[in-house]
């Protein structure tokens, strides 16, 4: 079977369900005369209100559908596919729904935790459609633990041909090479920052990208000659090699981390807007 | 320094060991074949570290930027005592007391920790920040239903009052719009109309403040309430600021579209929906006097084949009056406009009373006698009138001024009886009745007392003042005052059911809707009819015509009806004065 996206699933059935029940809503709305001020509180208010309040609950069961994956009804794919579209169109319904009346309190809060909460979606669908490819397209056909493999290898051949190399040197590439940091906390894997470490000339300095270790290197390089000279071209090259294959690495600890980051908002503030959610329509009829 | 070195690797469950000694003051360590202590691998420099030995202490110094780890503490050198552990580049070196003459021993295990994978060694996913998502959801779950939901119903258990003197969060945060701004107030105590939980906002809250409401209809009349419970919900809402009352034609259509249906049987109104498409043609109240019954109110249907007539009992011709050549008064000619004798009341609604005194006595002088032109009598009973008359003719005599005048026993002239065709009128001397003051007077002073007074009085009534805007019957039996003035009644509110500003009209002219100029009698009724009003006001949603609702003539709540107060009986949970507890708890604060 051809892969489709979540996005073109069934051929996109799901976006015409969801454009339809946007529509819908949105031509309700505009030819409904409420004779009051349009709120929550109006026939089409309670309708949208329950078909929204139906939506989230719905919406909020993938968490559990996804984690039965081969049982219950459809695909998980489909239902990400619903989940995606009928999120987007229940930014509608919920809006309609407000009349847009907005004010301090806790049914705007369910609200606008409610937008977070598919704003966060939408950024979700970015994700899940151009990063993939990303990193495909970084790594080419070969995994990331291959990655590592290629950059143990490429220590181990360092670290062979800095035998030759006088002490000064030598200990400024393995120090480079122990001190090299991958991923990291949440900035250095979102936005790619390199903490890696060199004690060069005895002092510990910074070598993101390997570019203090590499700086280095040629510096020293351009004053050698001969076999020395040879040696250390061939340390740079390896080194060089290895820088690269270190960029891929981190270039892909921060797609990775983008793809999946974005669900610390998403799924928290999920049950926020829930317990807002119960508190809005409960406390609309204890004050009726 | 003697040193024992023993190297040993793991073999399954067994170790194998291999053992020597070495002594110097330094001994290096590293992967160079001069080091003492060699250990060939490739990750550890060719001279990495010394040992020395100084006052019996064991000490590790590493060369150049290597670093080592003491206790798993990197540094550059330190002391070394019996059990520590010295690691470099996967490598355990465990210090051991010495024996049999050696300081110390050192053991090498050779199939050291494997070295991580470099992958193991950082945190290279999200999700091996060990992010708490589990327990974050389940705080914000807890903190929303607390704030939203379980910090306000608190209120219920240590009372609203305490509840929103905390820094808690309390029911205003429930509050789901602006309250108009006479009801701000109440934005303090939303138990002022939230008496009870899951139930609406009750008519008798509304009336506890509101008690001066009255129903739209009496309902002991017409049958069939309209209070449903919520009767003030169906048309007033509450959070939307100042727009918190519905104005729609369409509301009062849920009964007026058809009244029958709508359970009003017994009502003689027309349907009404729309002030231009299907409106009812309009009615005027007019006044019917009966000798037997007194005064009544007739509706009278613009639209049926009669026109309306009013029972004043006055008589006035509207042409003659407002004549554009004018109309001859005693100081002149006077040319009089429709403001001559109506003005509008203060605010603009509708006219004042047209009054004898204040519109109508300048030109219609009330004089009596010819010879007297400057002497008035009251406009009044007529027993008032002729005991007036009595006075004055008695007093001419008493001052000797008899014959003043056009006096008939003077010019020995007959009277003239100039006779308004219809009305009696036979000169006849009054009869005083017997009585002990007149006993002294002459039969002369009697007797001309009696003719100037009948004189005068018939003047009056048949021919120069009464008659022209009375209907007058003679009644010769009350030989005292034979005539009768029939009670005239104006009209006060033609169209009692609408309310009508005058001041909104102010720019067109009176003719636009009166046609007064072609009026020859009172009983003329110069309403205009729902055709007039239909070609500037439309319905609510007339096109190219001043939009109309029920509103802009009609009241829902009629200042002659009942007060809804009475049709409920209050609760306890109504707070019965909100103002007055209002002020009472500000001013305790």
């Amino acid at each position: 079977m051809i892969h489709t996206s979540f996005l073109s699933h069934d051929r996109f059935k799901f976006l015409w369900v969801a454009l339809a029940l946007g529509l819908i809503s949105a031509l309700f709305y505009l030819f409904h005369d409420p004779k009051e001020p349009p709120n929550g509180g109006t026939w089409l208010g309670y309708s949208l209100g329950t078909v929204g309040a139906i939506l989230i609950l719905w919406l909020t069961y993938l968490g559990r559908r996804k984690r039965n994956f081969l049982n219950g009804s459809g695909t998980v794919k489909g239902w990400v596919s619903a989940h995606v579209y009928l999120g987007a169109a229940l930014l509608i319904v919920g809006t309609l729904h407000t009349g847009f009346q907005f004010g301090w309190n806790i049914h705007t809060v369910a609200y606008v935790l409610m937008c977070v909460v598919i704003f966060s979606g939408f950024y979700g669908i970015y994700a899940y459609t151009a990063l993939p490819s990303t990193r495909n397209n970084l790594k080419g056909s070969q995994t990331l633990e291959e990655i590592f493999v290629q950059v143990e290898d490429r220590d181990a051949q360092i670290l062979k041909l800095v035998e030759g190399v006088n002490s000064q040197v030598s200990s400024a590439i393995t120090s480079a090479l122990d001190r090299t940091v991958i991923g990291g906390g949440f900035r250095e894997q979102l936005f790619g920052i390199d903490r890696s470490l060199a004690m060069i000339n005895g002092r510990l300095v910074g070598n993101p990208a390997q570019a203090a270790i590499l700086e280095y290197l040629i510096e020293t390089l351009s004053k050698e000659k001969g076999e020395a000279r040879e040696r250390l071209g061939q340390l740079m090259n390896a080194l060089a090699e290895r820088k690269k294959l270190l960029d891929i690495i981190r270039d892909d600890i921060k797609a990775q981390a983008r793809t999946s980051a974005w669900l610390l908002v998403h799924v928290p503030v999920t049950f926020g807007l829930l317990a807002s959610l119960i508190a809005h329509v409960i406390s609309v009829f204890v004050y009726w | 320094m003697q040193l024992i070195v023993r190297r040993v690797k793991k073999k399954g469950a067994s170790r194998e060991v291999a053992q020597e000694a070495v002594s110097g003051d330094l001994i290096g360590i590293g992967r160079g074949s001069d080091q003492a202590i060699q250990i060939a691998d490739k990750r550890i420099p060719l001279s990495h570290s010394q040992l020395s030995f100084r006052n019996g202490d064991l000490f590790i110094q590493t060369n150049s930027d290597n670093s080592v780890l003491v206790n798993n503490e990197a540094v550059r050198s330190s002391r070394l005592s019996v059990n520590d552990l010295v690691e470099l580049a996967g490598y355990q070196l465990t210090v051991l007391a010495g024996d049999n003459g050696t300081d110390f021993i050192l053991e090498i295990s050779l199939d050291a920790q494997e070295v991580q994978p470099l992958q193991d060694r950082f945190n290279l996913k999200i999700g091996d920040l060990k992010f708490p998502q589990r327990k974050l959801s389940w705080f914000f779950f807890l903190t929303m239903l607390f704030v939203g939901l379980g910090s306000p119903l608190l209120g219920y258990i240590v009372g609203f009052d305490t509840l929103r003197e905390s820094p808690l969060p309390d029911d205003g945060i429930w509050m789901s719009g602006d309250l108009h701004p006479a009801h701000a107030f109440t934005g303090e105590n939303c138990q002022y109309c939230h008496e009870t939980p899951f139930v609406s906002v009750t008519d008798e809250a509304c009336l506890s403040c509101h008690q001066s409401t009255n129903h739209h209809f009496d309902q002991s009349l017409v049958g069939n309430s309209y209070i449903t419970g919520s009767a003030c919900q169906d048309c007033h809402g509450g959070h939307a600021g100042e727009d918190i009352t519905r104005e729609d034609q369409e509301l009062c259509g849920t009964c007026h579209a058809d009244m029958y249906t709508a359970g009003y049987q017994k009502s003689d109104l027309g349907d009404a929906t729309d002030f231009l498409e299907n409106h009812p043609s309009f009615k005027v109240s007019v006044n019917e006097f009966s000798n037997s019954d007194g005064w009544s109110v007739v509706r009278w249907d613009q639209a049926s084949k009669e026109p309306a007539v009013d029972g004043s009992n006055l008589i006035f011709p509207h042409d003659v009056h407002v004549n554009k050549d004018g109309i001859n008064g005693p100081q002149g000619l006077e040319i009089l406009g429709c403001n001559s004798c109506h003005q509008v009341e203060p605010g603009g609604g509708n006219m004042l009373d047209v009054s004898m005194e204040k519109h109508c006595a300048s030109c219609h002088e009330l004089a009596f006698d010819p010879a007297a032109p400057d002497r008035y009598v009251p406009h009044g009973e007529p027993e008032e009138l002729i005991e007036l008359l009595k006075g004055y003719y008695a007093l001419e005599y008493l001052h000797g001024e008899v014959g003043v005048g056009s006096s008939a026993l003077e010019t020995g002239v007959e009277p003239r009886t100039v006779r308004r065709p219809g009305s009696l009128s036979t000169l006849s001397p009054l009869s005083y009745g017997a009585g002990p003051d007149f006993q002294g007077l002459s039969q002369e002073a009697i007797d001309y007392v009696s003719l100037k007074v009948s004189d005068a009085a018939s003047n009056l009534f048949e021919r120069q003042a009464c008659a022209i805007c009375h209907t007058i019957t003679f009644d010769p039996s009350d030989s005292e005052v034979p005539w009768n003035v029939a009670p005239v009644k104006l009209t006060d509110s033609w169209m009692p059911k609408a309310v009508f500003s005058h001041d909104s009209h102010e720019n067109m002219s009176c003719g636009d809707c009166h046609e007064a100029e072609a009026s020859s009698v009172a009983t003329d009724v110069l309403m205009p009819e729902i055709q007039s009003c239909q070609v500037c006001h439309g319905g609510e949603h007339a096109k190219n015509l001043l939009q109309s609702n029920c509103l802009a003539c009609h009241e829902f709540h009629y200042p002659d009806q009942p007060k809804m107060l009475d049709s409920f009986v209050f609760g306890s949970d109504t707070i019965l004065d909100p103002i007055a507890d209002f002020i009472q708890r500000a001013s305790a604060k």
